[in-house]
């Protein structure tokens, strides 16, 4: 796949290899023994990538593997296990990827809590995702995982770009049957991303890749409570709208982020978000804070009948920074104001999915285009065929001339 | 779903039927469209139900198969969840006329508003907004009986239904109803324009806890170039006392 690591989850926990298979092992047999249902995802890809001098190929392989406990059950768990070989480059700004890695995206126990006889509140824990707010690549009230997601974003995927996971506890509070109350604690565990084959020998590593064992002790690894996040949302619909507004402390960065998403729409789906970050050295003046610490995001969504068996369906999401940077100041890590994602799929049938997606930075007049067809052939089984350019200047924040500029992907994908 | 709901009725009313019919023959045939479409309506509603089944998506290719089970309450609340490998725990919550999708991987909940409700369920020939509706047709149609006409040879009534504004996923539908236990024996749905949408077949029936109802229908979107979706019913049990607050977003997303 063409634009970095499938569903990357850079904040993974390390687990040795040991542990892993054990952990494999053991629920395998628990799922042979129980009616634990087992789910498996495998990816073969080449990869022909630009490395700044020569058409370079690289072998992609992943497999996942996810046991979920029987449904209809007070209490759920899921365990999502994720092997990768091969090289992937990452998209700009996101994180490295290593020849080879096993994750734990998945790893989490919900259950129901009886508070009276009418009335059940929820809670999640261990390693998972939460969706807060509206929007697929930019959403302003994903506090959880940031406004931006393109680091992150797997531009293959025909739904979901963006899949990131986090430790965290969460317990929601329903409020009659269309509403909810939901609060979130993310404890502050080392982001420490990946075990790979090369950490096993690597003993000075103790960055991102390092093993507990390589590094020392768990305790090494231990971040200040202090560093602990935590926040809520209230999810409600007001005269029908989708009314979402939120809040999170963020223990590491020390700031309060408050934000507000509301998603409706006659036609078209329309969705906006709006972020107001706060913190001890900001501006005292509102209209500065307003200024340098909002960050907005807006969505629209249509799609229609374009011919017999014929769809077609756009969206079309910015992201507006207001303290960003406005002007192009040739720098490829420039933050700048605002970012577009235009998003086109094409569907000449019920099989076929033709994607055109693109992160567009207007300013320095840069992009990220991906193009691709996904064909599931069969129920489970599909083709895929995806390009990546990057176009720019050599200082902008996407450039033509620079390692893995230029991608190209094709291969396999079976679910079973 | 409102297919799965469509033309159920109550067993002793088809026997009074049949064993009235030479008697009451003349008096049927009298019937306005308003009233056959008032006993079809009739036949669609019970309380509750618990259904499992499943959906085939026939292509070039083959059949794809998504297998699923539902809670439905009345005629305007259901809870489905998909079981199939790929499209395992997501879910489709209707409140009314309210849709809201569930993706488990993302724990992500989507209410569906304006176009997204022309998307396509699953690839399927069923769109979300087909899954809307159903409630009260003469609040949102006018009738008109275009005569008797036979449907796999059963004698049914030919009925136009013409929409009263523009709130209504299709502005015209022909609907043909059997005139002995008033079950919808097939429906055809047309744009603005007159252009044929969707045709609608029920290939079964099956009789049970006292009603009669659709078993397997297939639903042919024309404006693809399809061989038709399936929906195949294995399991249905009426009058079922339903889990707590099934129809709420709680359940939607656990």
């Amino acid at each position: 796949m063409v634009t970095g690591m499938r569903k990357t989850k850079h904040h993974s926990r390390v687990v040795r290899l040991p542990v892993l298979i054990t952990a494999l092992a053991l629920a395998v047999a628990a799922g042979a023994a129980a009616e634990t249902r087992v789910q498996s995802e495998l990816d073969s890809f080449a990869n022909f990538v630009w490395t700044g001098d020569e058409l370079g190929l690289l072998g992609f392989a992943r497999g996942q593997v996810d046991f979920l406990s029987p449904r209809g059950q007070p209490v759920q768990g899921r365990l999502q296990l994720r092997a990768t070989l091969g090289e992937q480059l990452a998209v700009p700004g996101g994180p490295a990827i290593r020849p080879a890695l096993l994750e734990v995206p998945r790893a989490n126990i919900r259950f129901r809590f009886p508070v009276t006889e009418e009335y059940n509140m929820r809670v999640t824990s261990g390693r998972d995702r939460l969706t807060w707010g509206v929007g697929s690549l930019f959403n302003a009230a994903d506090l959880l995982f940031g406004a931006d997601g393109t680091a992150a974003a797997d531009f293959t995927e025909v739904d979901d770009v963006r899949d990131e996971t986090a430790w965290l506890t969460s317990f929601y509070f329903p409020i009659g049957d269309l509403s909810y109350l939901e609060t979130v604690v993310l404890p502050p565990l080392a982001d420490i991303a990946l075990f790979t084959a090369e950490d096993a020998d690597d003993k000075d590593n103790n960055g991102a890749g390092a093993s507990i064992a390589d590094s020392g002790t768990a305790f090494d690894q231990a971040a200040p409570l202090s560093q602990t996040s935590s926040g809520l949302r209230l999810h409600t619909q007001l005269a029908g709208i989708t009314v979402e507004p939120s809040y999170l402390w963020d223990g590491r960065a020390e700031t309060h982020n408050f934000a507000l998403a509301l998603q409706g729409g006659l036609r078209a789906d329309v969705y906006a978000a709006g972020r107001l970050t706060l913190d001890e050295d900001m501006p005292s003046d509102a209209a500065r804070v307003l200024e340098e610490r909002s960050t907005l995001s807006t969505g629209i969504y249509y799609g229609f009948n374009v011919g017999p068996d014929r769809t077609l369906t756009g969206r079309f999401e910015t992201l507006v920074q207001p303290g960003g940077d406005w002007e192009n100041r040739n720098d490829r890590e420039a933050e700048y104001g605002i970012l577009l994602y235009p998003e086109l799929v094409y569907s000449p049938g019920r099989t076929v999915d033709i994607i055109a997606r693109s992160v567009v930075s207007p300013i320095d007049q840069s992009a990220l285009i991906t193009g691709g067809v996904s064909w599931n052939v069969f129920g489970g089984f599909r083709a895929q065929a995806f390009a990546a350019v990057q176009a720019g200047d050599d200082d902008a924040i996407f450039g033509w001339d620079r390692p893995g500029s230029v991608r190209v992907s094709t291969g396999f994908n079976y679910r079973f | 779903m409102q297919y799965l709901r469509i033309a159920r009725r109550k067993a002793w009313r088809i026997g009074l039927l049949v064993a009235l019919a030479a008697l009451v023959a003349p008096s049927a045939f009298a019937l306005s469209a308003d009233e056959i479409i008032e006993r079809m309506e009739d036949n669609q509603t019970h309380p509750t139900s618990y259904i499992e089944g499943e959906m085939v998506i026939t292509d070039r290719f083959g059949d794809r198969v998504s297998t699923f089970f539902a809670h439905t309450e009345g005629d305007d609340r259901f809870l489905v969840e998909f079981t199939s490998r790929d499209e395992e725990g997501q879910r489709v919550l209707r409140r009314n006329d309210d849709l809201y999708l569930y993706y488990p991987d993302a724990r992500e909940t989507i209410r569906l508003t304006g176009s997204a409700l022309r998307d396509s369920l699953l690839g399927s020939d069923i769109s979300y907004e087909d899954m809307t509706g159903g409630r009260g047709l003469a609040e949102d149609y006018k009738f008109e009986l275009l005569g008797e006409e036979t449907v796999d040879d059963r004698r049914c009534y030919k009925i136009e239904l013409t929409a009263r504004g523009t709130n209504v996923a299709y502005p015209k539908q022909i609907y043909w109803v059997d005139s002995e236990d008033f079950v919808l024996r097939k429906s055809e749905q047309y744009a603005r324009a007159g252009r044929k949408l969707k045709v609608t077949e029920v290939l079964e029936t099956m009789e049970q806890d006292g009603y009669i109802f659709p078993a397997r229908i297939r639903i042919t979107d024309q404006t693809r170039r399809s061989s038709g979706t399936e929906m195949i019913l294995h399991q249905v049990d009426i009058g079922v006392d339903l889990p707590r607050g099934v129809f709420s977003l709680e359940q939607l997303t656990w």
